[in-house]
């Protein structure tokens, strides 16, 4: 019983610590979008850390879910009740998140005023060498309507490399950043980039899920079911660490294809001429209910089922083996 | 312990034979220049593993622990040592190659890359040059060329004929000798020359005098002139000794402005060209002086007997070293160019700012000092309102270091330089020693309806040490140590370096390892909690665990690397120096909270 009361307890103080951090974290990098080199930085920005929080929520809600999963793994001597007990709050907690908490955030968020907090692009500071493109510049002066006077350095050398510009444009901005300076000291590299860019694109797959009503919000969801049923993997292995490992990269494999559907890498139908009509074909003799469906929720609980099924199966598997052993003695 | 740095090292080694791999076969090799794409790809190969280090090396770290640390006896506080001791040794190893190695690799792949381009460009130009008959240039491109690219045949063709033909038009002036020195017989008066100690040896004005009157008995009329004027330049200010001494260089400089009997016996030659050298050398034409005195000794066997010729080469020789340069070496300096890309401003007193750009920087020793030879050097000055006032360029320059009381008023006031301190001192004319008319000059540039005079010297109005530091500012914050890190974040900006980018790079130089440190600590707990039982066979299968823990923790360290620098850099920026007290208490708090969350679980009943 104390176990499961931690269970929740280490739930909600996880939700909470994270989105703090995120938004925290979220605050401080969109701060440095508006500084310029011989400028200030206003690092603490409320409507910067709201923004960031209701930015964060739902990411973070989702993976303490399968982190959840992760805490369930790693317990040992757990009685059946125990487990029984754990997996049915789990599934509580899950329902909660995906049902309740989620749809509520963004009802929030909705209230929120677009642009509130957004710092706006600072006009570039002369005096300073900067990197652009290929060359380095300096600009003089920066007159108030944008042109600048200064002069360019060529990288790589040769007659003319080295020259004087004046009246050209003042581009010491790079979106969205307003100095390429900083930029040039905080840019993530691709890897870094990437999952940031899966992860937006889904929060706006999930906002508009969420205007759609209950049958656009419940589609978006089919996500949650099949992150959800990740539970079952816990019974694939004897070693914990490859139970644990397996459902990290099995909850990123059903992010990843939810978002290859939502940016529209995956076509509807694919184009190979006989396989093509053949799912013509089958899919024709399904209900209109489940046709007209988009495919990613059809993936979504086609992998729910099956898992479910799987951790069903391994679950009665255990239960009669580990019957069969305690008649043996 | 044991088994835990064995599956470190041994997954390590396999993730580096899998990037050698994979970079070899799977990445394709850019245009590069001939000879050099065994060590671009030996170079590529080991970027690719240092970016996959610190990933492989927690897999490895994190699995090690997994099937080690269930064994280990002794409680939490044991197992709590052995863990903190092999990640320090982890995140140094880590720390070290990232921060160390890799700045290094990466300079020499870019470099190797950049080179095909700078080859094309430089013998571009050498054949342009060429056709257009401009054999000293072409001659400077083509070995330009070949010291990117040895090998290739057509820019060492390049540089042959070049070298042919420029020597071919480089052998007239010598049987133009006689001829500009009955024109300068008819030049104008002599000019007033800063005489150094050297020249006046310390002797007083009437030492001098009397030397001068001695040489007039003699009928040494050069000497004499050139006496007279040393002690006028050595009296005092408006003295009687000074009219006096003016008085006799005029006289003498009368009769040496004679037209002399048009005998032609070798010592009348030869007493011609004294004088017409002379002359050049009074005008101020120092060059011109010092090229005559030359070619007198390497052609006429008289005066190589004669002092006097050898006197005054050595005199017009010093004379000329305080204002310009010699190129001879210069071509082959290039190899040893230490810096390129040097850029910095200096603002002055009155508000106006200097805008340096320099190519390459070359330090080299002569006699004892130290030395600088800077290629392609322009100089640009703006106004306290950042209008545009003048620019000079010089293909080659000369810096040293001279002490700021020594150098004239005028010279410091035009420059904004004040009297402490040793200053950079730059000559911008240069010249070959053994053959006239190579020379390189500085080109002017100045504001529309402006006009004024190409100075053939510079003073850069800041210290010796922030000249030093500015010139290793140019590499970039990421190839710095960590004490010139700390010195341009104190004193760069005001000389065209924001503060900050050096800043958070000093501050992740510390704040880096402390993550990964917590990073360690943070698989290690997991490694805990999931456990190889002591009773369980290990599975062979279980291995491709690694992999998949490699790709997702090379993810994880990315997004979590660049949340460091997002940090370091906003702390910074907020904070300034007492950024670092705040990126520590989020260190240590980092690292409190995942070391007691270990000792708390890591004991026999969890």
């Amino acid at each position: 019983m104390k176990a499961s009361v931690s269970l929740v307890i280490s739930f909600v103080f996880l939700c909470v610590v994270g989105t703090a951090a995120c938004a925290a974290l979220y605050m401080v990098s969109l701060s440095l979008h508006s500084f310029v080199a011989g400028g200030g930085l206003e690092l603490a920005s409320r409507g910067l850390f709201v923004r960031g929080a209701f930015y964060s929520a739902p990411g973070v809600c989702v993976a303490s879910l399968v982190l959840l999963v992760l805490r369930i793994i790693r317990r040992r001597d757990v009685s059946a009740f125990g487990s029984v007990l754990s997996f049915v709050l789990y599934v509580l907690i899950g329902c909660t998140v995906w049902g309740v908490a989620l749809p509520r955030l963004f009802s929030l968020e909705a209230g929120l005023a677009p642009d509130e907090g957004v710092p706006a692009l600072s006009p570039a500071t002369p005096g300073y060498f900067r990197v652009v493109e290929d060359s380095f510049v300096y600009y003089s002066r920066v007159l108030p309507d944008g042109t600048a006077d200064g002069i360019r350095i060529g990288r790589f050398g040769g007659p003319g490399s080295v020259g004087r510009f004046s009246g050209g444009p003042a581009a010491a901005c790079d979106e969205p950043y307003s100095d390429v300076l900083v930029r040039d000291a905080v840019r993530p590299s691709p890897f870094a980039a990437r999952p940031v860019r899966i992860y937006e694109a889904l929060l706006s797959a999930a906002r508009e899920g969420w205007r759609g009503g209950r049958g656009g919000w419940l589609e978006f969801a089919s996500m949650g079911l099949a992150l959800l049923s990740l539970y079952s993997l816990r019974f694939s292995s004897r070693w914990r660490l490859w139970c644990a490992s397996f459902v990290v990269v099995g909850a990123l494999a059903v992010v990843c294809v939810n978002y290859a559907f939502v940016a529209g890498k995956i076509p509807a139908v694919p184009g190979i001429p006989f396989v093509g009509g053949f799912i013509d074909g089958a899919l024709a003799n399904l209900p209109a209910f489940v046709r007209d469906r988009p495919p990613a929720v059809c993936v979504n609980v086609l992998v729910a089922g099956a898992l479910s099924v799987y951790g069903a199966g391994c679950a009665v598997v255990g239960t009669i083996r580990g019957r069969a052993e305690e008649g043996e003695e | 312990m044991k088994k835990l740095f064995l599956t470190v090292l041994a997954h390590i080694a396999v993730s580096s034979a899998v990037c050698a791999a994979c970079s070899s076969l799977l990445l394709p090799l850019p245009e590069l220049v001939p000879g050099a794409e065994g060590g671009y790809k030996a170079l590529r190969a080991l970027l690719l593993f240092l970016d996959w280090l610190p990933a492989s090396a927690g897999a490895g770290f994190l699995v090690g622990a997994a099937v080690s640390l269930g064994g280990v006896e002794g409680g939490a506080v044991r197992r709590f040592r052995l863990v903190v001791l092999s990640s320090l040794a982890c995140v140094f190893a880590v720390f070290f190659s990232g921060e160390v190695v890799r700045p290094v690799v990466s300079a020499s792949i870019f470099a190797a890359e950049a080179a095909p381009r700078v080859f094309r460009t430089f013998l571009d130009l050498g054949n342009r040059c060429f056709q257009n008959g401009n054999m000293e240039m072409a001659l400077r491109y083509a070995s330009e060329a070949l010291a990117v690219n040895p090998a290739d045949e057509e820019a060492r063709k390049l540089r042959e004929n070049a070298v042919s033909l420029g020597n071919a038009e480089v052998d007239v002036p010598h049987s133009r000798q006689s001829a500009p020195a009955e024109e300068v017989v008819t030049a104008p008066e002599p000019v007033d020359v800063n005489y150094s100690w050297h020249e006046t040896s310390g002797r007083s004005a009437e030492e001098l005098l009397r030397k001068a009157e001695e040489a007039e008995l003699d009928g040494r009329w050069i000497d004499a002139h050139y006496f007279a004027l040393l002690a006028a330049s050595t009296a005092g200010e408006g003295t009687e000794l000074r009219r006096k001494a003016r008085l006799q260089a005029a006289h003498y400089w009368g009769v040496l402005r004679e037209p002399v009997e048009l005998s032609d016996t070798p010592e009348m030659r030869l007493y011609r060209l004294k004088k017409a050298a002379y002359t050049q050398m009074s005008t101020g034409d120092n060059v011109g002086a010092y090229f005559t005195f030359r070619e007198m000794l390497e052609t006429n066997e008289l005066a190589r007997d004669d002092p006097d010729v050898k006197k005054f080469l050595a005199l017009v020789t010093e004379r000329l070293k305080r204002t310009s340069f010699f190129t001879d070496e210069l071509e082959n300096l290039r190899k040893f160019e230490s810096r390129r890309n040097v850029r910095f401003s200096v603002p002055k007193a009155d508000g106006s700012v200097d805008v340096v750009s320099v190519r390459g920087v070359t330090p080299v020793r002569e006699s004892g000092r130290s030395v600088q030879y800077l290629r392609g050097l322009s100089v640009f000055t703006f106004g306290s309102g950042g209008e545009f006032v003048r620019s000079v360029y010089a293909p080659f320059a000369r810096l040293t270091f001279e002490d700021a009381a020594l150098l004239p008023e005028a010279e410091r006031a035009a420059w904004g330089v004040g009297p402490l301190g040793e200053v950079p001192f730059v000559m911008l004319h240069g010249l070959d020693s053994k053959i006239r008319g190579r020379e390189v000059r500085p080109v002017a540039t100045f504001a529309d309806g402006a006009e004024g005079v190409c100075p053939e010297t510079l003073l850069l109005a800041l210290g010796r040490e922030d000249y030093e530091m500015l010139c290793s500012a140019s590499q970039g914050e990421r190839l710095l140590s960590p004490g010139k890190l700390w010195s341009l974040f104190k004193r760069a900006s005001g000389f065209g370096y924001a503060a900050e980018p050096f800043g958070a790079q000093l501050l992740r130089c510390f704040a880096y390892p402390l993550f990964l440190l917590v990073l360690f600590i943070f698989l290690a707990k997991i490694a805990w909690n999931n456990r190889v039982e002591p009773g369980l066979v290990f599975k062979f299968k279980w291995i491709f665990v690694l992999p998949v823990l490699t790709a997702l923790l090379y993810v994880a360290v990315s997004l979590l690397d660049y949340a460091v620098r997002t940090l370091s850099f906003a702390f910074v920026a907020s904070f300034g120096a007492s950024a670092v007290v705040a990126a520590l208490i989020v260190g240590l708090a980092g690292l409190l909270y995942v070391s007691t969350s270990f000792i708390l679980h890591a004991h026999d009943g969890d």
